[in-house]
């Protein structure tokens, strides 16, 4: 068979069809309607979702603020409980340099207090500070190693102020509540694709009792890593993206406790993205 | 007024019955895409693997009459069977009370509309034809249902294209939205005639359904719990 008999072939099934053909034209153009109908709904959709994701994000940016806010007033507690120690047991001059100290670290912390994010060298500084301040506090109980990863650009990557503060709290509080001296807190800061990585790992021992217990089960949440966790939520909610920390404590090949890791991953997020 | 020329190439492959053929085996590959993705697949979508499959074979009367020539009621039962699975399926792809309050009227009021259009059938043992209101009224009940559920949709989190359940949802919102205005004119003699507008619908709907098949292995793996080990 030719391509002649086959058009003559199709040319007989449109004269069949030609009675019905104006009518079936019409439903045809006609059923564009629920079509377009269909597209329009599906466009609805993502405008609405659109516009309750920014409605989340906003949410989800003043409850950061909120935590920010809560955060600080943690902080500075535990702070001014230090100094009262100092006094107390008669150390009046390290008090003073305490005081030195904490002026100059909750300058910085209202610095950057308006903002939701702060650059990574501004966190850094303001955790040696701290640190520094909680190593005079327990009279050189421990040490610090902070290791920032050669290739990072701390100018411009942006980090919750404090974010990671509670875990080295955590550390210097718990963990080493039962050592005198030779504690070690190691922080290490890096990045993958994605994520900004923050891990903090302490040689400290178990507490006694209960606390015991706690902490080894995780049971044991301080105020401060419950903060961070909504904090972490709050982040996933805004940025779409994951964050988080994972812990485990370490033992030794004898079964002795021998620290505990954090790591807090969350998304990298540039200075002017 | 000028008849388009695809319309024209449409009505000629409906002539030949290819359209149908065509959408037929876009149901194949979809059916394809969920056996592939089988273990990821929740219970709403593994009941939506077998309505598929169902109306495949039913369609197949389409096709192949004689296949089915021991029934005439098989298009019949599909109707029913349809309706019913599809509000089984979007009640369950995003669960919520109201919809489950919901379903237990709708379930009775499906049946009780396909009774009434298939009565006379049964009763008379008449030959069945295609039922204009039941199923343009079958129609706009899971157009509703379902344009309830995408609205849910977006009070998730993640993106709707990401999610699996939208592209579902939105196959199941716009054939039947684009179908009940086409069942609506199906009368016995015109049926045949504008069918391939139906051949059209479903292979959209069959492509979006796969699409849903494909983005199931998306489920649960963007925005884990934080996880504290």
């Amino acid at each position: 068979m030719g391509i002649t008999e086959i058009g003559k072939g199709f040319i007989v099934c449109l004269l069949q069809t030609n009675s019905d053909s104006q009518v079936i034209t019409q439903v045809a153009l006609f059923s564009l309607i629920p079509f377009s109908l269909t597209f329009a709904f599906v466009i609805f959709i993502f405008y609405r979702q659109n516009r309750e994701s920014q409605i989340r994000k906003q949410h989800a940016e003043l409850e950061m603020r909120a935590l920010r806010a809560q955060m600080n007033p943690h902080f500075i507690f535990n702070c001014l409980n230090s100094i009262y120690h100092c006094l107390k047991t008669d150390r009046t001059k390290e008090a003073g340099d305490y005081l030195n100290k904490f002026a100059f670290l909750t300058r910085r912390i209202l610095e950057n207090s308006f903002e939701q994010r702060i650059p990574l060298d501004e966190e850094i500084n303001l955790l040696k500070a701290y640190l520094d301040l909680e190593i005079l506090r327990s009279k050189n109980k421990f040490s610090y190693q902070l290791q920032v990863d050669e290739g990072l650009d701390a100018e411009n990557i942006l980090i919750p102020m404090l974010l990671i503060q509670p875990f080295i709290e955590n550390s210097i509080w718990h963990g080493f509540e039962k050592i005198e001296n030779n504690g070690l807190i190691s922080i290490k800061i890096h990045t993958d694709e994605k994520h900004l990585l923050l891990e903090v790992k302490d040689n400290g021992r178990l507490p006694s009792g209960d606390k015991k217990q706690q902490l080894i089960e995780g049971k044991k949440s301080s105020y401060g890593t419950q903060i961070v966790q909504d904090q972490l939520h709050a982040i996933e909610k805004i940025e779409k993206k994951k964050a988080g920390y994972t812990y485990q404590n370490n033992y030794s090949p004898e079964g002795e406790y021998t620290g505990r890791e954090v790591k807090v991953f969350l998304p990298l997020l540039h200075r002017f993205e | 007024m000028e008849v388009p020329h695809f319309i024209w190439i449409a009505l000629t492959l409906e002539r030949l019955k290819d359209s149908t053929l065509i959408s037929e085996s876009f149901v194949l590959i979809t059916a394809g895409i969920a056996l592939y993705n089988w273990k990821y697949l929740t219970k709403p979508y593994r009941v939506l693997f077998f309505l598929v499959l169902w109306g495949f074979l039913a369609d197949m009367k389409i096709l192949f009459p004689a296949i089915w020539s021991w029934s005439d009621h098989i298009l019949g039962i599909y109707v029913l069977s349809e309706i019913l699975v599809y509000i089984y399926i979007i009640k369950e792809i995003v669960p919520s009370e109201f919809l489950k309050k919901i379903s237990n009227f709708l379930y009775p009021t499906a049946i009780i509309m396909w009774l009434i259009s298939y009565g006379k059938v049964l009763l008379l043992s008449e030959k069945p034809i295609a039922n204009g209101f039941n199923d343009a009224a079958s129609s706009l009940m899971l157009v509703v249902l379902a344009a309830y559920q995408l609205l849910q949709l977006t009070k998730r989190d993640e993106p709707v294209f990401r999610q699996s359940d939208f592209w579902i949802l939105i196959g199941i919102f716009a054939y039947f939205m684009c179908c009940s205005f086409i069942f609506s004119f199906m009368t016995a003699s015109f049926r045949s005639q504008i069918w391939f507008l139906h051949s059209i619908f479903f292979v959209i709907k069959s492509t979006l359904f796969s699409i849903g098949f494909v983005m199931i292995r998306n489920n649960g793996t963007t925005y884990s719990p934080m996880l504290n080990t």
